[in-house]
């Protein structure tokens, strides 16, 4: 479950073109379904993406551009148990359509150790497999996208890196959803992320400064001064770090602040609540609904807060609505994140996390912005109590391993904390520790709350997500060094 | 269904004065099995195709990329890469792909469906038949396994070269097994990847599994010995397959954030005499050989480290260091990702070379040494070139005298890496193959050729002891 961090920014809604659409097509529909549930199925459910990318890499002898368009279809039977097939494919003309339903059934079979006779559709000739490729690239300004990578590039080498790389992307993806009971539902994306990489060379060693944007909006979103302003940091953080060291290993008292702090939130917390990982064990709050599992000062929820917010959309991936959904009250662990499969075979209510990074891939029980209430203590007042520690500031990404309990945080940059005050800069380090036992010891929540926008894999899967968490304080991490 | 497609590679012909234009399409088939005991909870089927075209001229490049693969998406794709092309103000110099000459491969036009050829419910039974042998074993409580079983057709043209295609086939078979002793649950996990399914042994996985879980188990016949501050590892062929292709990332010649100095400085040496880093997917005898990569350069065994000594980068056209070929690593970025660039550096199928000797005595080269059967390592983020330092989280068991003397959990590692390379110090003589997952959404992720692998004296700070 690791994350790239990237930055942050809301944008607007987008809005997809009207087309003919043979998802419209009820009686294509009811046909599709009926083969498709016809080995013994619950409910099927249909899913198409249609998805346009513009992305450059701009640096200073390099500059590549390019634009992808995707498009497919899935079909997912359920049954019983949790039981479940999907088979997918890039064409959503008549013919293979009803070829997915066949190959649905005839998996969903297996799955369900029924027996099927194979089945012979008679299929109308001429059969159309022309794609349908540019319905969204109007919404895909590469241009733009070109001219802010270039205007980050600019600030970053005005503000002293010695070299620079942008990597930039925008997209659009239109997400139409049908299914055996019911459900009808389109649902338009759009995001947009830049992330800066600055060099800075000393004495044979380049250290590396990185800021980044993202907004579930278009590159309309990014105007001329966030984009310099990133430019600008992260060219300032690779000055910084050149002067800066790695520090010893230690086990120390750790105050991460906001954006740091918005990892440990989400790969602690947020991944611990998902409905697979509660429900196979391997959640280090398993079977611990209702109990006390960290300081009372920690209230967690999920979900869509209104708005444009990076990683979180009205409904999830299955047309569930992804409300705020409570985990974490007052320290007790009260709810966990569910898809529809999980939800319809344990005690936990749908809470619309069922979420994919495209049509080719499940449908996981996934975190979408996840929220820490804000406490009462100050970052100051947390640094003034420790005689020794680490403030983090910023951070390149973690993974929680779930079989070994395992948390891993990638210090990208910090201050030692020496007689309670900030003292020298580190860099090259690691959090780590049982993550249990790192739960069982935050000790304050701070009153500072910011928006960190990540992307987070799982199962090698990559979606955003977001996470608003106020700086906190953890009174033993080990903090290696190299 | 894609069957019914043959991607027209005459585009490619069809390329304006002083252009350059570049083909890949990659037809997929795919299978994914995973089962719970007895009970089949996954069972996904898919076909997929993606293609590639890059259009170069005058040293400026633009690519499109698209998942079909009729006239219509490639003539589009065509367009897209002109406009991006003339869009672009590269001083970047491009060399001349024709130049590479072509790999001498037939066009066989393979049928898809006939790599991914057996019949689902042959795979559920194998998966089967894999967990119910793991539970006739002490102490396991429940088993699962995956198949993931991917056959690839791709095809690969570019203006003035001959068309290759080539067939992908591979599968992966892997087994989870729980086990208990009553009061403590441990798992272990294991994995084959191959061309095809006769080439993994399932009685080795069940066994490998089984081990690693009981290992993990405390010894209540055992007196826990304490860990000592400084000890040699021995890493087995999974976890070390994971961390050698974050090592082999860094002598990757796209990887802005790295120098030539320090760990890339030219004939830096950086392993031992006697041990090699190797970049050879014509040694993997488990794995299909791609004749050639996404840019129509044939691969080739490429020595990275060279008794030692820092030889040669990885690299594909466009950042292939002045003077120099490409090595035949430029492969297309997965698609789906949103990351945009088409072709990045990466490993094709990665080993460390060296006088090998068996297992046992590895385990026998020290009275107390470390066997490390898992590596946390904030995923793909343990290895970090940039600041010469690697971090790892280490689990496995304890072995005294040859022999499994407890579990250990947790114990961390922070070292400079080039003192972690330069005290690899021996090699099994297993020779396991492995596809690791891409720890980004940048790179293709490598096959390994894996061994278990001495590390010597390494400082440790102690995690858990159970």
């Amino acid at each position: 479950m690791p994350d790239l961090l990237v930055g942050s920014k809301s944008g607007q809604p987008v809005t997809t073109p009207a087309h003919h659409d043979v998802l419209d097509d009820a009686s294509l529909l009811r046909r599709v379904f009926a083969i498709a549930l016809s080995a013994g199925g619950q409910w099927v459910e249909l899913f198409r993406e249609r998805r346009f990318d513009g992305a450059a890499t701009v640096g200073d002898q390099q500059r590549s551009l390019s634009r992808s368009s995707t498009q497919g279809v899935s079909l997912r039977v359920m049954g019983h148990g949790g039981r479940s097939c999907q088979v997918h494919t890039p064409l959503d003309d008549p013919r293979s359509l009803r070829d997915l339903a066949q190959q649905a059934r005839a998996a969903f079979a297996v799955v369900a150790q029924t027996t099927v006779r194979p089945l012979v559709e008679r299929v109308a000739s001429g059969t159309s497999l022309t794609p349908c490729l540019d319905p969204l690239a109007d919404y895909v300004d590469i241009a733009r996208l070109v001219q802010r990578a270039d205007d980050a590039l600019t600030a970053a080498r005005a503000h002293g890196a010695q070299s620079v790389q942008v990597r930039a992307t925008t997209w659009a993806r239109e997400l139409t959803i049908r299914s055996s009971d019911g459900l009808r539902l389109a649902l338009p994306e759009q995001g947009t992320r830049i992330a800066v990489d600055a060099f800075v060379d000393r004495s044979g060693k380049r250290s590396k400064g990185r800021a980044s944007w993202s907004a579930a909006g278009s590159t309309e979103q990014l105007p001329f001064e966030d984009a310099t302003a990133i430019g600008m940091k992260a060219a300032t953080q690779a000055i910084r770090l050149t002067r800066a060291s790695v520090p010893a290993t230690a086990d120390l008292a750790v105050v991460l602040s906001p954006p740091a702090a918005g990892l440990l939130v989400h790969e602690l917390m947020g991944h611990a609540c998902e409905a697979d990982a509660v429900e196979s064990g391997a959640s280090l709050i398993a079977g611990r609904m209702g109990q006390q599992v960290t300081d009372s000062a920690v209230w967690l929820c999920d979900g869509h807060p209104g708005g444009q917010v990076w990683g979180a959309a009205t409904h999830d991936d299955e047309g569930t609505p992804n409300r705020a959904h409570p985990m974490i009250t007052a320290g007790r662990f009260v709810g966990a994140l569910t898809d529809r499969r999980y939800a319809g075979r344990s005690a936990h209510p749908t809470s619309g996390n069922g979420r994919r990074q495209s049509y080719a891939h499940r449908v996981l029980p996934r975190v979408s912005h996840t929220e820490m209430a804000v406490g009462d203590t100050a970052q100051a007042e947390m640094v003034a109590g420790i005689p020794h520690g680490l403030l983090a500031l910023s951070m390149e990404g973690g993974a929680i391993n779930s079989r070994t309990g395992v948390l891993n945080l990638a210090v990208k940059e910090a201050l030692m904390i020496r007689s309670g005050q900030p003292a020298e800069r580190v860099r090259g380090a690691t959090l780590t520790g049982d993550a249990l036992d790192i739960l069982t010891h935050i000790q304050a929540v701070g009153d500072d709350p910011v928006l960190t926008p990540m992307l987070c894999g799982k199962q090698g899967q990559w979606i955003p997500v977001s996470a608003t968490s106020p700086s906190v304080l953890v009174e033993r991490m080990r903090a290696v060094g190299g | 269904m894609l069957d019914r497609i043959t991607p027209d590679t005459a585009i490619t012909e069809r390329a304006l004065e002083g252009e350059h234009l570049d083909l890949v399409v990659r037809r997929t088939a795919r299978r994914r099995v995973l089962i719970t005991g007895d009970v089949v909870s996954v069972a996904d089927e898919s076909t997929e195709v993606s293609i590639m075209v890059r259009s170069i001229a005058g040293g400026v490049a633009g690519c499109a990329t698209a998942n079909r693969a009729d006239r219509a998406t490639l003539q589009w794709a065509v367009q897209q890469a002109r406009e991006l092309r003339t869009a672009g103000r590269s001083a970047m110099r491009w060399p001349t792909p024709s130049s590479v000459g072509p790999p001498q491969v037939s066009d066989r036009r393979p049928q898809l469906r006939a790599l991914v050829d057996l019949p689902l419910p042959r795979s559920v039974a194998v998966l089967r038949e894999l967990t119910s042998a793991a539970l006739t074993h002490a102490g396991v409580t429940s088993a699962n396994a995956v198949w993931d079983h991917v056959g690839s057709v791709v095809t690969v043209a570019g203006s003035g070269r001959v068309p290759v295609t080539y067939t992908q086939p591979e599968v992966t078979i892997a087994l989870t097994v729980r086990a208990s002793d009553g009061r403590h649950q441990a798992s272990g996990t294991a994995g084959r990847t191959a061309v095809a399914l006769d080439r993994i042994d399932p009685a080795t996985l069940v066994a490998e599994a089984h081990r690693e879980a009981i290992r993990q188990l405390p010894r209540s016949d055992l007196r826990q010995p304490a860990i000592p501050s400084t000890s040699p590892l021995v890493i087995a062929p999974r976890p070390w397959s994971r961390l050698l292709a974050q090592i082999a990332a860094t002598f990757y010649t796209d990887r802005r954030d790295l120098t030539r100095s320090g760990l890339r400085a030219p004939s830096a040496r950086l392993l031992r005499g006697g041990f090699h880093l190797v970049d050879d997917p014509t040694a993997a005898a488990d794995l299909a050989h791609p004749p050639c990569d996404d840019e129509g350069t044939r691969t080739r065994r490429t020595v990275i480290i060279d008794d030692g000594e820092l030889a040669t980068l990885l690299s594909d056209l466009s950042s292939a260091e002045p003077g120099r070929p490409s090595t035949g690593n430029g492969w297309m970025v997965p698609t789906g990702s949103g990351v945009g660039h088409g072709i990045a550096v990466a490993g094709s199928c990665l080993a460390v070379e060296g006088a090998s000797r068996p297992l046992e005595e590895l385990l026998g080269s020290a009275p107390l040494l470390l066997y490390v059967s898992r590596i946390d390592d904030g995923h793909d983020r343990g290895v970090d070139a940039p600041n010469d330092s690697i971090r790892l989280t280490l689990s496995g068991w304890l072995v005294r005298d040859g022999e499994p003397a407890g579990p250990i959990r947790s114990a961390t590692i922070g070292i400079p890496l080039s003192s972690f390379l330069a005290a690899v110090g021996g090699l099994s003589n297993a020779a396991h193959h492995y596809r690791v997952a891409a720890g980004s959404t940048h790179r293709k992720g490598p096959a390994v050729r894996s061994s278990h692998v001495l590390v010597h004296d390494i400082p440790l700070m102690p995690g858990e002891q159970r």
